[in-house]
């Protein structure tokens, strides 16, 4: 193990000493405020061994190839459009940090080939554990959570039935699909749920879903436990995210990892830092009261804590 | 472009050439990608925001009772008015088989003048008459989502004339009816009643469109009947993630049957034509979390066109020849309103805002001479929420209002609840409350003005008047009351004490001959004092029956100087209701309504004798819903007064020429509903 890591770091200074381009390049897929916060987050981050390395910044669109492949880089793709973009260059033996991924695109892309295939990802969805113990420490005594999705949320069903089974939640999942009868449905979701989970999902994501979602929410008194910061401000009780500045931080850190050599880190990770928000009107409005929602992230880092040891 | 068949061939060709490249593949990829990581943060189109809740009931200054779908669905009604039968401390009452009215704690005519009535945040009382015109309310049944009723003055939120109770009447979003239905009504009394709806969605618009026809024959043997024909609209549309604008307007209209009755000879039988159209437009903008902004305008017209020619009625020792009587009359009412609410602090809150309103009001030469005039508003209004340390939350507010009639008066209320836990509240509130007269008690001027005698000769009849200088009522309340709401449970009661002072009431005082002066005037000459108890509850049973109970206790007391001279039955001492709503399998669900009316004193005229019996009423309703190959469809069978005849609020039995004429007597309609779509 230790003569790998010489024998990497060797060939990394031979690398530098010969090419004077930067050895961190990343590649973010928009030139927007979002991607301005990530950056922010990752410049954060970086340890002065990554800062020492140079970084090129640049928009995946714009990114022309060097002829000769990246070798012993860290290239970093920011996004959906950037991991795209890698498909197109000869990394080389460069190490690939995808980041700033939703975990459906990402098997999306993985199963269309489309992935470098020595990579490691950072998702942006929350592990699905993590939403479960939101609505445990929230609602406690809990003993249905409810989970509304389309055709690409329901791919979770499965690892979320296991997250509510270590609890001894029900978990009562309901398919939208086009045709039914959408009030109807909300209806009888919030009735039998004590709460009720949306995660990203375009046949969810309009404005005739979200608007019967919430109305059918406030009208039940079901809260909803939503993945987005505006979901909360549009009238869901809970929210679970990270910002684009915490990935940031934390592709920061997955880099750092590899220049200093730490433990080998696994291929697919979560968001290590998150948010929680709360919206207290909706929580007056249904008739809960909530912890902060610094306190609640608290809690869920207690709670993380404990399952890691 | 005209595209010439072999061109046609070769981009069809071309096409098939791209669909086979990897341009292409790379281009159904990007399509075929599940989410794309801005999904992870857009703006979600807000539907409702924090601000636009209203406070849950424990924290509420006042009692609310909230009438819902079931409640709706389960009670049988078929108008409106009808619901606030089951709501503690409400009278309700018809006049004739198109005339109800609906008042609180005391009885208030056949007009109601002293309640406010909102249709989604526009005020329907009529400025002419000060009454609400429920018969011509292009609102159906099935349009509504709930009805907040607010047991209590609420001037401080709602404006003048939220005197005695407020009811807001909140109709569906245009979201959750899409699709496209039919129902109909059949029943007694000539009851038949259609309704098309149809919502749709279009981009970021949602819109559903009503029309209907409403017709019955009122009560047995009287001419009352009514023929409504209505259409309405609403359209909400997205602007953008933070704005909403939404339209709402429908027009009511159709014939009534006015019967000779109570002036015999004088006013004859007759048919009177309603007319009300309204238009309301409404801006929302979400500025924050907590934050969002409103502005809306309305127009809503009422007119009436009443005309016709009097009877052989004895006057002065001769007989009235034909003349011709002009009663038509029309409102105008334009309203602009601008709101904001924001947290000011984690734990204080505000909403403010501002208004103008320009109401018109027209009548005719026997009404108010062929005169318009107009009453000029400007108001302003703050109402602040405020969470203390510990388990305190006080409410505080007040409404501004400047009239061009009645000159400026400020509506304050001050509230303090207290939770005991979570789950239950107490409440402590004072506030007071403002009526404005109608324009008819300012500047009615009903009556005859040399009218033809026979066989010669001329006299007016002077009936009553406006003096043009009649003031604001005025009430103070004070409530205390309890709240339980435990979150998931299966029970939620509230109970209220109140004694409410109510001065410079406004009714008809005789002032005169009829001949020379007006026989009648409407004066600020009374004051009664109210209190009493109110209880409300609800159960949710584990078969997910529900019921709901509701009582009341009214003690009313003539403070007036000098006395009224009316029995003090103007309230029902005791009043409950009971609603229990059941569902079975296959579709089978029961409502089962029951009502008690203590001894209570009728409408006009207001004499001794017209004292009303205890009332018991009794109503049921069946309903099965079907999937008819693929169709989902309704039955109900509604009985209603199951228990038999009593005398409706216009008592008119103690006189020999009216016996039995207003009656109510067991009834029944069926209704049947399809979704085609």
């Amino acid at each position: 193990m230790l003569l790998k890591k010489v024998i990497l770091t060797l060939l990394l200074v031979l690398a530098v000493g010969a090419n004077a381009e930067a050895r961190l390049l990343l590649l973010a897929s928009q030139d927007s405020a979002l991607y301005r916060s990530f950056q922010k987050g990752f410049e954060a981050g970086l340890a002065p061994a990554g800062l020492d390395q140079g970084i090129t910044f640049t928009l995946a669109a714009d990114y022309r190839p060097a002829a000769q492949p990246n070798s012993g880089n860290i290239i970093i793709a920011a996004g959906v459009d950037a991991a795209k973009k890698v498909a197109s260059i000869n990394v080389g033996d460069s190490q690939v940090i995808y980041t700033m991924l939703p975990q459906s695109s990402y098997h999306w892309l993985r199963e269309n080939n489309i992935l470098f295939e020595n990579h490691q990802v950072l998702f942006v969805d929350q592990p699905l554990n993590r939403f479960v113990d939101l609505a445990v420490i929230a609602f406690s005594p809990m003993k249905t959570l409810g989970y509304l999705h389309g055709e690409i949320s329901a791919k979770h069903t499965k690892n979320l039935g296991q997250a509510t089974a270590n609890h001894e939640i029900e978990l009562k999942d309901v398919s939208l699909q086009s045709g039914r009868n959408l009030a109807k449905v909300l209806n009888k979701l919030m009735s039998d749920s004590d709460a009720v989970l949306v995660l990203p999902d375009p046949f969810l994501f309009n404005r005739r879903t979200v608007q019967s979602l919430l109305l059918a929410s406030l009208r039940r008194k079901t809260p909803l436990i939503a993945y987005s910061e505006p979901y909360v401000k549009a009238g869901a009780l809970l929210a679970l995210f990270s910002s684009p500045e915490q990935i940031g931080r934390h592709t920061a850190e997955l880099v750092n990892c590899l220049i200093e050599f730490c433990d080998a880190k696994p291929q697919e990770n979560h968001p290590k830092y998150f948010s929680v928000q709360v919206n207290h009107l909706i929580a007056r409005q249904l008739g809960y009261k909530l912890a902060s929602a610094n306190e609640l992230k608290r809690q869920l880092e207690l709670r993380a804590g404990k399952h890691a040891d | 472009m005209i595209v010439s068949p072999p061109f046609k061939r070769a981009l069809i060709g071309f096409g098939l050439f791209c669909s086979l490249t990897p341009l292409s593949a790379q281009l159904m990829a990007q399509q075929s990608l599940p989410l794309s990581e801005d999904d992870y943060w857009d703006e979600v189109p807000v539907v409702m925001s924090a601000t636009r809740i209203a406070q849950p009931v424990t924290d509420a200054p006042v009692a609310v009772t909230v009438i819902d779908r079931r409640m709706i669905e389960a009670s049988g009604a078929r108008e409106i008015p009808e619901l606030f039968r089951m709501v503690p401390g409400f009278i309700v009452g018809y006049h004739d088989g198109h005339t109800p009215s609906v008042s609180y704690h005391m009885s208030d005519g056949r007009y109601s003048r002293r309640l406010q009535v909102l249709v989604d945040g526009r005020s329907i009382y009529t400025t002419a008459i000060g009454a609400v015109p429920w018969a011509t309310l292009f609102v159906t049944m099935d349009d509504i989502e709930r009805i907040e009723v607010v047991r209590g003055p609420n001037t401080a939120s709602y404006g003048a004339n939220s005197f005695l109770a407020v009811i807001n009447i909140i109709t569906r979003e245009a979201v959750l009816d899409h699709g496209t239905s039919v129902k109909t009504n059949l029943g007694d009394d000539g009851v038949h009643e259609l309704f098309l709806r149809h919502g749709g969605g279009a981009g970021k618009l949602d819109y559903r469109l009503t029309a209907g026809f409403i017709g019955d024959d009122g009560f047995d043997n009287r001419l009352d009947y009514k023929r409504t024909q209505l259409a309405s609209l609403r359209a909400d549309y997205q602007l953008s993630s933070v704005d909403v604008i939404t339209f709402q307007g429908g027009v009511a209209t159709g014939p009534r049957g006015v019967e000779n009755r109570i002036v015999p000879d004088l006013s004859v039988d007759r048919e009177k034509k309603l007319l009300n159209h309204q238009e309301h437009l409404k801006w929302q903008r979400t500025l924050g979390l907590n934050e969002s902004l409103s502005v809306q305008f309305y127009h809503i017209y009422q007119r009436n066109i009443e005309r016709f020619y009097t009877g052989p009625f004895p006057w002065g020792g001769a007989t009235l020849a034909p003349n011709y009587v002009d009663f038509d009359r029309s409102t105008d009412r334009y309203d602009l309103e601008l709101q904001h609410n924001v947290n000011l602090s984690e734990s204080m809150r505000i909403a403010w805002g501002l208004g103008v309103r320009d109401d018109q009001v027209w009548g005719g030469e026997n009404l108010m001479g062929n005169k318009e005039i107009h009453n000029h508003l400007r108001r302003g209004f703050f109402n602040l929420e405020w969470t203390p340390e510990g388990n305190w939350l006080i409410n505080a507010g007040a409404m501004v209002e400047d009239y061009s009639s009645t000159g400026t008066d400020i509506s304050p209320r001050a509230g303090l609840n207290y939770h005991l836990s979570a789950a239950q509240s107490l409440r402590l509130t004072v506030s007071k409350a403002i009526r404005t007269p109608s324009m008819f008690e300012y500047a009615v001027d009903y009556g005859i003005y040399n009218a033809q005698l026979e066989p010669s000769g001329t006299s007016n009849l002077l009936f009553w008047k406006g003096a043009q200088q009649t003031k604001v009522e005025r009430v103070t309340s004070y409530e205390f009351g309890y709240h339980l709401a435990p979150r998931q449970g299966a029970f939620t009661l509230d109970a209220k004490l109140f004694h409410d002072e109510l001065s410079d009431l406004i009714f008809k005082v005789p002032t005169g001959d009829y001949v020379t002066t007006h026989g009648e005037t409407y004066l600020n000459q009374y004051a009664f004092a109210i209190q009493g108890a109110e209880l409300e509850a609800r159960f949710t049973f584990v078969n997910s029956s529900a019921l709901y109970f509701g009582y009341s206790y009214v003690d009313i007391q003539d403070k007036s100087s000098p006395s009224f001279g009316v029995d003090p039955l103007m309230a029902p001492e005791h009043s409950f209701s009971l609603l229990y709503m059941v569902g079975f399998n296959h579709g089978v669900t029961a409502g089962v309504g029951f009502y008690f009316t203590d001894w209570i004193q009728g409408w006009e005229p207001e004499a001794p004798e017209a004292i009303r019996a205890p009332v018991r009423r009794l109503d049921l309703r069946l309903a099965r819903r079907l999937d008819l190959q693929g169709y989902e469809t309704e039955f109900a069978l509604a009985m209603r007064n199951v228990l038999g005849k009593y005398e409706e609020m216009e008592v008119l039995s103690y006189d020999p020429r009216f016996q039995n004429l207003n009656e109510v007597d067991s009834s029944a309609y069926v209704t049947a509903r399809i979704q085609i779509d």
